[in-house]
Parts: C-alpha cells; structure tokens; sequence
C-alpha cells in the first residue's frame, strides 16, 4: 500500500500537464476569493471619475481625462458643482441642517426650501465639477480587463462574477456527491428492493434531460422577483438546484465499486467477524473509494460550472451581477454582437481554462492511479 | 420503461408549476399588467386572475388539473402563453423542425468526427500530446461560449458568415432549394452549426480515446497482436468495441446536446425553440416553459429508445441474450 | 531440419515500472527439440509467462534485456523488429495465451476472424477455412462453430478454438501457457491428450508446455524444466525429474503434490513453505536459498552454475557443483 502510494506520487510529480492544471484551477479560485480585494469598482458599479475643480481649471482638467482616457466629447460633462437633497418625509429636519453646516463650512452658497418638501442645494460658484464616463475600453493598465459597453470595470465583473458563479457550482458538486456517494452505497451494500428504487431514480435522472428541471426550478425560486438582495439564498438555492439533479452518475459510479468491494475477500471477512453495517462501511468500504469519490468530485465541479454558467445565459442567475449574466441581458436587446471581446472571452477564457483544467486534472490522475491506464 | 419515465418526467414538470411560490395565473398576467399605459386597479387584477384561474382549471381539486392536464396533452393543447398567442403546439413544432435541422446533422457530424479524433489520440503517442488539450479545451467550453467566440470571429470582426439569420432563410431553402437559397441557407446556417459541433465534437473524442486506450490494453487485442494480425486490424477490432459505449452515449448526451441546440441558435437567432425559450424564461411565461420542456422531453425519450434499439442490434451480446460476459 | 527449433541463450526480459525493473526472466538457457513436449513449471510469478509472451509479444512495459532466442537456428526473437516477428507468429511459432476465456473477440463471429486473419497473412480465406474446419475436427468441434459468436461457447469449447487456430499453419512451436487452469477436469484431461497428439501427428513441430501443476505435466511432457524467480534451476527427462528431483526446489514442488487420487483444484502450489522473492532486487547467490532447507554460506553469496549431472539432466545447485 505504501509503496503503491509512493508510486503514485512519483508518477504525479512527473506529470508536468497535471501541476499546471492544479496552477490554473488554484489560480483561478484564488481570483473569485480574494480578487474583489484589488477591485477597484464594486460588482453593480460603473467606471465613472468624478473631479471637483476649480471653475477655471475645468476645461482643462477635462481635456486631461479625454486625453488619458480617449474619451468621446460626450463622454464627459461639466457641471457647475452642487449638492442637492431632498427629503422624503417633512418631520425630520435636522438631517438638512447637519448637512447646511457642513456645505457652509467648505464656502458654499447654501439655499434650503421647506415647501412643498424640504430640501437643500448647496452652490459652489468657485467650482465645477467634470464627470467623465468610461465606457467599451480594451484592456489597459488601468483597466487590466477593459471595460465593457454598460461602463463596468470588466476585472472587478469579472472577480465578484466568478465568485458567485464558482460558490454555485462548488455546492452543487458537494451536494450531488454527497447524495450520490450516499445513494450509491446503500445501492451497493444493501442490495435487494433498495438497489431497485435507488436504481429506478437513477435510471429515472438519467433518461430525461434535466436541464429542463433545472430551469424550470431555477426560474420559480430564485429569480420570481428580483435577485438583489437575496444573492446568499438564491446561490444555496441554485447549488441545491443543479446539485440534487445531478447526483446520478455518481451513485452508479460509486455502486459499482461498492459491490465489487463488497465481494472481495477483505470485506467478506470484515462481515463473517460480526463486525456492524456501520463500521464496514466507514473503516473498510469508504476508505478505499476515497480517491475515487474525490475524482468523481472534480469532474462534478468541472460538470456544474459548465451548468452554471449556462444557466446564467440562459437568465437563471443567482445574482445580477453573476459571471455571464449580463450577457444574457445583451442577448435579450439583441446587443450581444455589438459588444466588445474583452467583455465576454476574458471571463470566458477563465471559465473554460478551469473547467479543461478540472477534467485534465481527473485525466492524469486517473492514469496514475489505474495501473492499466498508465504507459510506459 | 419508456412510456413510464415520460410519464414521470412530464409530471415532475407538472408539480414543479404547482409548487411553485407565485401563482401560475398571476405569473401568466404579469406581463400584461405591467405593461405601461394601462393601469389596472387590484380589483381589476384580482378579477383577471380569476378569470385566468378558471380559464385554466386551477381552482379545481389536484387530482382533476391533473386529469385535465393529460387531458390536455393528449389534444395538444398546453395552456395560455402571453408570448404566442396562436396555438402553442403548432408554433413549436415549426421551430422543432428548425432545431432538427441543426441538432440532426450537427449530432451525425460531431459523433463520427469526435470518434475518430479520439481513436487516431488513442492509436498514436504523438497525435495523441497535441490533441489532449484541444479536445478537452473543445468539451470545456459551454456552447453559448463557444457560438458567440465563433460568431464574433467568422461573422463580426471577418465578415465570412451572417451571424443572425431570419426563418426565411431556412423557408426559402426549403421550399425551393436551389443554388442562391442554398448559398443564403449555409451563410447563415455555418455558425450555428460549426458551434454544435466544435463543442459536441470534444466530448465524443475524450469519451472515444479513454475507451479505445482500455481496448487497446485488452486480452483480444493482445491475443491478435500475438497471433500477427496488423495494427491497423486490431484498432479495427477496438473501435469496434469502444464504439458501443458512445451509441448508448449518444441517448445520453442528447439532453445536453439539446440544450447547446437552444443557447446557440438564440446566440444566432436560428429560428428554432431557443430564443423561444429565453423570452419565456425572461418574462416568465410558464405555460411556455412546460409546453417546450414536454415535447423535447419526448423528444429524448424517443431517440433514447431508438439509440437503445439500434445498440441491440449491433451487440450480440445483447442481442443473442448473455448476459454477464 | 534442425532438430532444435527454440535455444534461448543467456535470455532475459524484463519490466519496466517506477518502484523499478522488474527481472522477470534473467538468464535463461534452454532448447526445445523437435517433437518433443516440453514442460515447463513453477509457481506464479515466477516468470513463465514473461518468458513466452516475450516470444511473441514483447510489448511495453516488457521489454527483452538481452541474451538471444533462435527459432529454428536462424530467427533471432530477440532482435527482430515487429513486421518480421509478425511474419513468423502463427507460421513458425504460435502462441495459446493464458487468458483464453476472453481471447477471441466477442463481438465477432468465429468466421470474421477467421477470414480477417487470412487478409493479414495474405493466404486465401477457402483455404484457410477449410484448414480450420479440419482442425476444428481433430479437436471434436462441428463446422457450425463458425457460425457461432465466442460468448455462445463453454470454456472447453474456447480453449479447443483457440488451439485449432494455433495450429492453422502447423508451427514448428506451439506454446501453451496454463491451457488447463481454467477448465474442469474432464476438459482438461481432453485437453491434455489432444495436444499430445497435435505434437505426435506432427501438427504442431513441438509443443512448450507451462503450467504450475505438476500432474498435468506427468500426463505430457516428455522433458521438464523447472523455473524459480525469473531462472532455470533444473533440466532433464521427465521420468528422471519426476523419480528423483535434483534440485531442492523441484523436490519440494513434487512432495506438495496430493496423490492423484485427489482432485486437481487442490494441487496448488500453497503447500509450498515461504513466498517466492522480489524479482526487483532478488536475493544474491541462489535465489531459493531464503527457503531451501540445505542451504550453506555458498549459496547466499554465489550463484550457482548450471552442470550436466548425467547425460541430458541439468541443475544449477550448490549441492552438485564442486567449489
Ligand atoms: N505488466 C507487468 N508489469 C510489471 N511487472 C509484471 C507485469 N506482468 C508481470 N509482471 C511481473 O513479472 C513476474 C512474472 O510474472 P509472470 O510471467 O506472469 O509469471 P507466471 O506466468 O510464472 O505466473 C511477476 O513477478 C509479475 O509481478
Ligand atoms: S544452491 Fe544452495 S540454496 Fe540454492 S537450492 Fe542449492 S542448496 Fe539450496
Ligand atoms: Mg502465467
């Protein structure tokens, strides 16, 4: 056994392909969990700067921005700078005159109206105020990934996308291998009715297409309303999701291996000692398929993302700002051939070099661990 | 076994309508009563939907929507959609015809080139280095992904190919083929199709070059290569073998591949059920939902049992009744 | 004719793997005379499949680390490339796997493959088929087995197509590697005798017999060779071995031996005391001396040479050769 394992390891570590998959698919969870700490913008955030200057240098300041930024002219404004606020209710006041104060005390002209609603408007003669849009910018050094046709920052969208969009997809794999692995070895041990029912599901899941479920659930759930707000839910919800009808190849995988080891020697003899159902299948049974359920877990994940994310596609997103949901939303206005390529194949490269890296990875494990695929 | 598992997925559909948060007939007028410009007091939209709930059957006990809903089916009516307002059968079944006009040829090709792309990776060490990654890569990819990488290239930045077509194109072909709508048909049929089969392609390779390596490793194969049968027999031998695998496959994957039908002909606005489908999910038209879901249900359940027919006729094993060897 | 058809010389195979090479046949001598029946024992893993696959097969991780092995005093086996071996396979030297049960493709019918095999040798298929008919014959096997797929036929019935395609082209050498293991007994006592046969009739020029059963050996060979950890320790005549083993590895494998009386499942090796050894680093000197009872200081340092006892009988043992 030991020196199986060390065989295998030995193999692995000449395996150059399985370290830079293991690289991307480290790279890239690293990049949804602590890329939003380099995004600049926040995921529901347009690129827009903001100048307060002197009413004389406004012109030239802007020029500035259109030259740094090869805006259009009518990319930017100049306005004259002011504060306006309006209140909703008449009771309370006191918030007009906190901000009276404030204003004031920076040399504004302050100017508050009591009907028919209160509100304030701070004027600062002196100064103007350029605001500059950024939008359908290439990949820069200021916008490492560009920045789409809506004004996002495509790196911050794409860091807070592949959040939620891999949070998704690693439930849903945990949820169908659990379930599956469960499934699949009460199938395997138990035998009799139980295989049959549990075998009937899984014939069941297998033969109709469950994607159509998957939508159809998605659609109900999480997006009856809008998804602001309730982001947390609707991604347990979406993992549940697609991990409950997703579980099928697993429990038939793992049945399998559950009944060739059941009819092995080891396990035999593991029952004839009195030992309970419980304890053979935790210290004899599961032990020996950890390896495999593990690889049957990258494979779910690699399956789920690609489930995911076509999901969002297709509208059925956890979040609005979900990886590729805003190209549904193109899609919809029949805009999706006007946008720009770094918009769409940047977070589409990440997405498809994790998912290939995933599937590699089972590759070269599996040839390393299945003496009969290994050559030479 | 057939009949049974269509009941049970059409009924799943069914109940995850009935079970659904939010009311189906208040999901149904949605649309309706938010569109501007006619302010609809609660009075007149509570009345609405019940007039909806009636119309539909939904404050009748379950057990009778639920014969009413066979009931339905049978006659081919599938409730009221907000989007199409004719009949709802009829203006899927034009676009069904649509869809198999991509999927069938899109399934064939993809099927035959995979497998002997994945049989050539299997057969020779070098091939083999530099296809790994492209057919991995290739199934990685979702098919929306993949349509509009291509559209963008072929058909935006080099203008090769139309990346939209309109269902005259394909009309046009059909009634009258001749070389000019022939020409129009493939300029826009190119992308869509290219997209099916790229993607589906990689996934027939992969699964055909890990079979074919076992084969290869097997007692036949060694047992001919030790009474001097040529190479090129004996991968014969295996691929015959590991082309069994990818039949019943091709049951399998025909839910995926359908759904990749869907997103790439909205992608290209193929005039197939696809964009169909995301209108209905986006403006939640339920009625439409389970009416598409039910008929490419049956769709795949068919093609199952006739994928499964056809495996019993090229396997003796199973044709001839052994099991277990 | 020469009257030697196989001389292996100094031959060695060996396995590549990542814990390392694994010696599986390291220096063998031995010649195989025409008509004869050779047999060849000891237990599993001692190298004798390695040693015949390597004949036909030597397909990685196997690989022929060196000595020589003459088919008929010209073809070296050792050094062909695989378009001449391919050439000599089934015509010279014919090969009757181990592994028989799944041998013969199951999506085939018997017939396909038999035509398929006479495209790559590029014979006529009448003729080939009337051939394999008339072998089908000799080993009691109607012409309807043609028509048939291999799942449609009992073990016994596959081995005896297997041998019937063996001996399609009357090999100067037919090799049977464990022909008998997985069949009752009543087959395999069938089985022994047809092969017999097949070398008297001159069908097959002479037959290499394995097994790890010394009985079925009794009822064949006409000389022994006995094998441990990838060596051969002891050659001589059948009778000669049998009634007085030289070496005390051959001796203990013909005491673990149960009566005949007894049925042939039980004449496993497992009587046997001590496992064979690693053939990654086997034991220096004598590889049997781990277990042998008469082992001295010799033995654990030098290996002993293989010397002619009497005429035709060989051993490689301290007990023999004067040091
Ligand atoms: N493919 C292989 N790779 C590595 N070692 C092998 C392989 N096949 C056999 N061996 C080793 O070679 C030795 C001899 O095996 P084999 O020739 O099958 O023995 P026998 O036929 O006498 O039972 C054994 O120790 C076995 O472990
Ligand atoms: S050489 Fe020594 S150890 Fe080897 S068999 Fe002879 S006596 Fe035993
Ligand atoms: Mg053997």
């Amino acid at each position: 056994m030991d020196k199986e394992r060390s065989v295998v390891w030995l193999l692995l570590k000449r395996n150059i392909g399985f370290w830079i998959c293991l690289g991307i698919v480290l790279f890239v969870v690293l990049l949804a969990i602590v890329g939003p700490l380099f995004a600049k913008y926040g995921p529901q955030e347009t690129v827009t700067i903001v100048r307060i200057v002197n009413a004389s240098d406004a012109n030239r300041v802007a020029e500035e921005l259109r030259e740094r930024y090869g805006l259009a002219p009518a990319d930017i404004s100049i306005s004259m700078y002011s504060i306006i606020k309006q209140l909703s209710n008449t009771t309370n006041t006191t918030e007009l005159n906190t901000l009276a104060e404030e204003c004031k005390s920076q040399g504004m002209q302050v100017k508050i109206y009591t009907q028919p609603i209160p509100r304030i408007e701070c004027y600062d003669p002196s100064k103007m105020m350029v605001v500059a849009y950024i939008r359908s910018k290439p990949p820069s050094l200021d916008f490492p990934f560009g920045v789409d046709k809506q004004g996002y920052d495509v790196f911050s969208s794409t860091v807070y996308g592949l959040r939620v969009s891999l949070s998704v997809g690693v439930i849903a794999a945990i949820v169908a291998t659990i379930v599956g692995t469960v499934l699949g070895l009460l199938a395997g041990y138990m035998g009799g009715w139980v295989d049959a029912l549990i075998d009937a599901i899984t014939n069941l899941l297998i033969a109709i297409p469950t994607v159509f479920l998957m939508l159809m659930i998605g659609l109900f759930y999480v997006v009856g309303g809008s998804a602001v707000g309730r982001e947390v839910q609707n991604m347990v919800f979406l993992g549940l999701t697609v991990g409950l009808l997703s579980w099928q190849w697993v429990s038939r995988a793992v049945r399998a291996q559950v009944s060739a080891l059941k009819a092995s020697d080891f396990v035999s003899v593991s029952m004839l000692s009195g030992n309970s159902t419980i304890k053979i299948i935790f210290k004899d049974i599961l032990p020996n398929i950890a390896s495999y359920i593990f690889l049957v877990f990258v494979i779910q994940l690699a399956n789920a993302l690609g489930t995911v994310v076509t999901l969002e596609f297709l509208g059925i997103k956890a979040a609005e700002w979900s990886l590729f949901a805003r190209i549904n939303q193109y899609l919809m206005l029949g805009e999706h051939w006007s946008g720009n390529w770094w918009t769409l194949f940047i977070p589409g490269a990440i997405v498809v070099a994790m998912i290939a890296s995933l599937y590699l990875m089972v590759l070269s494990l599996e040839e390393v661990f299945n003496p009969r695929l290994r050559k030479a | 076994m057939y009949l049974a598992v269509f009941v049970v997925a059409v009924t799943l559909v069914w109940l995850l309508i009935r079970l659904a948060p939010g009311d189906p007939a208040l999901l149904a007028i949605s649309r309706a009563v938010m569109t501007p410009g006619t302010p609809l007091s609660p009075e007149q939209v509570k009345q609405l939907i019940d007039t909806y709930r009636h119309k539909l059957g939904l404050d009748r006990p379950w057990l009778e929507q639920y014969a009413m809903f066979w009931y339905n089916l049978f006659r081919g009516y599938f409730g009221v959609s907000t989007m199409v307002q004719e009949d709802i059968l009829g203006t899927i079944a034009v676009r069904l015809r649509n869809d198999l006009i991509l999927l069938v040829p899109a399934i064939i090709v993809s099927w035959f080139l995979g497998n002997w792309i994945g049989a050539m990776a299997a057969r020779y060490k070098n091939v083999d280095r530099v296809l790994i990654p492209i057919i991995y890569i290739l199934t990685s990819t979702p098919y929306f992904l993949m349509g509009l990488l291509l559209g963008y290239a072929l058909g935006v930045v080099y203008h090769v190919f139309t990346p939209t077509m309109t269902s005259t194109d394909i009309d046009a072909f059909l009634a009258s083929p001749n070389w000019s709508t022939f020409t129009r048909f493939i300029n826009t049929y190119t992308l869509p199709f290219l997209s099916m089969v790229l993607v589906s392609m990689g996934g027939w390779a992969s699964g055909m070059r890990t079979l074919m390596i076992y084969e290869l490793e097997s007692n036949y194969a060694r047992y001919m290569e030790s009474l001097g049968f040529s190479n090129r027999r004996v991968a014969g031998y295996a691929f015959r073998y590991a082309i069994n695998p990818q039949i019943t496959g091709l049951g399998i994957q025909l839910g995926t591949v359908i759904v990749g039908g869907i997103v790439v002909s909205s992608i290209f606005n193929y005039p197939g059920v696809g964009i169909l489908l995301i209108y209905a999910i986006n403006y939640r038209d339920v009625f439409l939902i389970q009416a598409i879901a039910i008929v490419y249900t049956a769709m795949v359940i068919v093609a199952n049992f006739v994928v499964d027919l056809i495996y019993s006729l090229l396997d003796p094993r199973i044709r001839l009744g052994v099991v277990g060897v | 004719m020469s009257a030697t058809v196989l001389r292996l010389k100094e031959y060695k195979v060996y396995y590549k793997t990542f814990t390392g090479i694994v010696r599986a046949v390291d220096g063998v001598d031995l010649e195989v005379r025409r008509g004869e029946v050779l047999g060849i024992i000891g237990e599993s893993g001692c190298g004798k499949s390695t040693m015949v696959q390597s004949l036909v097969l030597p397909k990685p991780p196997m690989f022929i680390a060196g000595g020589s092995a003459k088919l008929l005093g010209e073809i070296d086996l050792a050094k062909i490339d695989s378009n001449k071996r391919r050439e000599v396979l089934l015509k010279n030297i014919a090969l009757i796997p181990q592994y028989v049960m799944d041998a013969l493709p199951a999506i085939k019918k018997i017939k396909v493959f038999i035509k398929d095999l006479a495209k790559d040798k590029g014979v006529e298929y009448e003729e080939l088929v009337e051939k394999f008919v008339e072998r089908l014959k000799l080993v009691n096997l109607p012409r309807e087995v043609l028509d048939m797929y291999p799942i449609q036929l009992s073990g016994g019935m596959k081995q005896r197509v297997v041998i019937s395609i063996a001996t399609l082209f009357n090999p100067d050498l037919l090799i049977a590697d464990e022909p008998t293991s997985a069949l009752d007994v009543v087959t395999q006592r069938y089985v022994l005798e047809l092969l017999r046969d097949l070398v008297n009739q001159k069908i097959a020029g002479s037959l290499m017999f394995i097994t790890h059963d010394i009985a079925s050996i009794r009822q064949i060979a006409d000389r022994i060779a006995t094998m441990y950890a990838g060596k051969i320790v002891e050659v001589g005549p059948l009778e000669n071995v049998v009634s007085s083993p030289l070496h005390p590895y051959t001796a203990m494998l013909i005491k673990s031996v149960p009566t005949v009386e007894q049925s042939y499942k039980a004449t496993r090796l497992s009587g046997l005391a001590g496992s064979p050894p690693s053939l990654i680093n086997p034991p220096p000197g004598c590889r049997f001396h781990p277990r042998c009872p008469y082992a001295m200081d010799v033995c654990r340092r030098e290996e002993p040479p293989m010397i002619e006892v009497e005429k035709g009988r060989f051993v490689a043992c301290w007990l023999y050769a004067k040091k």
